[in-house]
């Protein structure tokens, strides 16, 4: 089941800025190994779960995955073939905004081998430019 | 006993972005040094030896003994790095200027050591803390915390107060913290269930 939001105050969002780099979430805090993405843009939710299911599936129940974006924001779209006006579209589908420096996925208690195996699987999901990072690489 | 390594720095006249800019792109990196008995003063340290000397070092808040213009010693911790967080390179340090005879707080790496009998029971170990905040006089700053988890099995931890702390090193943390956790491994599908799942696969065809 992807990610999305249990309640939201508003159906519809604007697109909003993608401005700048990260300044929060771009440390690795839960596990010794993750993904950090190079480049900004909008991650759908069902995205995040391709990963999740491709790290999980690589990992083959050793470890554990942190998943640490959230698709907050709706996106919504227009039936094909419509006519102009009429209001914005319906809501479609959730996206998660990442810029340069976010933490997207972190993993723990396997070697670095696995670990980079597993996130380079998850990478191939994205449509963005990533990086693995360890701690001994940041000396976080 | 703290390493304490030694470390050049010298006095910067310039400040602000567009300076500490060019100083970076020369080779130098912008420090500052601050404690209650000193003076604030704005530094600049080699960007060559200051990456060197993190990065043999187990964790980034080691004591250094502060050569400034080559006049006046000090002894201070790293307190903060700052990194870029895309190129990684050091963007500024800050020097806690410290007194051998006063108590220091600092954040100590936590290395786990051995092989858990839970894991190779087929556990996961789970490590919650990778880093432990120490009170010490400096002198006793350790420079990596070590956890042996050679007899923790499955549902077991290590907690706060099962750490053997070197001499003179207090944690500010409760007791009962967990820092390492042994969680039973995920239910594994037994030859049975897989042999009561193959007919209904085959039904499905």
């Amino acid at each position: 089941m992807a990610l999305l939001p249990s309640r939201v105050k508003f159906r519809k969002s604007q697109r909003g800025s993608r401005k700048g780099t990260a300044s929060r979430g771009n440390k690795l805090d839960y596990g010794e190994f993750g993904l950090q993405t190079l480049d900004r843009g909008w991650v759908k939710n069902n995205q995040i779960e391709a990963c999740r299911v491709a790290i999980t599936r690589f990992l083959k129940r050793k470890g554990r995955v942190f998943i640490r974006i959230f698709p907050h924001k709706p996106v919504t779209a227009r039936p094909p073939e419509t006519r102009m006006g009429k209001g914005k579209g319906a809501p479609e589908f959730w996206v998660a905004v990442v810029l340069p420096g976010h933490m997207l996925f972190e993993v723990s208690g396997v070697n670095e081998a696995t670990a980079r195996e597993a996130c380079r699987l998850a990478a191939n999901k994205l449509g963005i430019r990533t990086r693995f990072v360890s701690r001994t690489s940041t000396n976080a | 006993m703290a390493n304490i390594l030694e470390l050049t720095a010298q006095t910067r006249e310039l400040s602000g972005s567009s300076s500490v800019r060019r100083m970076r792109k020369e080779g130098q990196v912008p420090a500052v040094v601050y404690g209650s008995k000193t003076k604030n003063a704005n530094l600049k340290v080699s960007t060559k030896t200051v990456t060197q000397l993190l990065k043999e070092s187990a964790s980034e808040n080691v004591l250094v003994n502060l050569q400034i213009d080559g006049t006046k010693t000090q002894l201070a911790l790293i307190q903060k790095v700052q990194h870029d967080h895309l190129k990684g390179g050091i963007l500024h340090i800050d020097f806690h200027a410290v007194d051998m005879n006063e108590p220091i707080h600092a954040t100590v790496p936590v290395e786990v050591v051995g092989d858990a009998e839970g894991v190779k029971a087929g556990g996961q170990l789970d490590l919650m803390l990778h880093v432990l905040e120490v009170h010490c006089l400096p002198k006793d700053l350790p420079e990596k915390i070590v956890v042996d988890v050679t007899h923790v099995g499955q549902a077991q931890g290590v907690h706060v107060k099962d750490l053997k702390l070197p001499e003179g090193v207090s944690v500010h943390l409760d007791g009962e913290v967990l820092i390492l956790s042994i969680t039973e491994p995920r239910v594994v599908e037994t030859p049975a269930q897989a042999a009561a799942a193959a007919p209904k696969a085959a039904a499905k065809k």
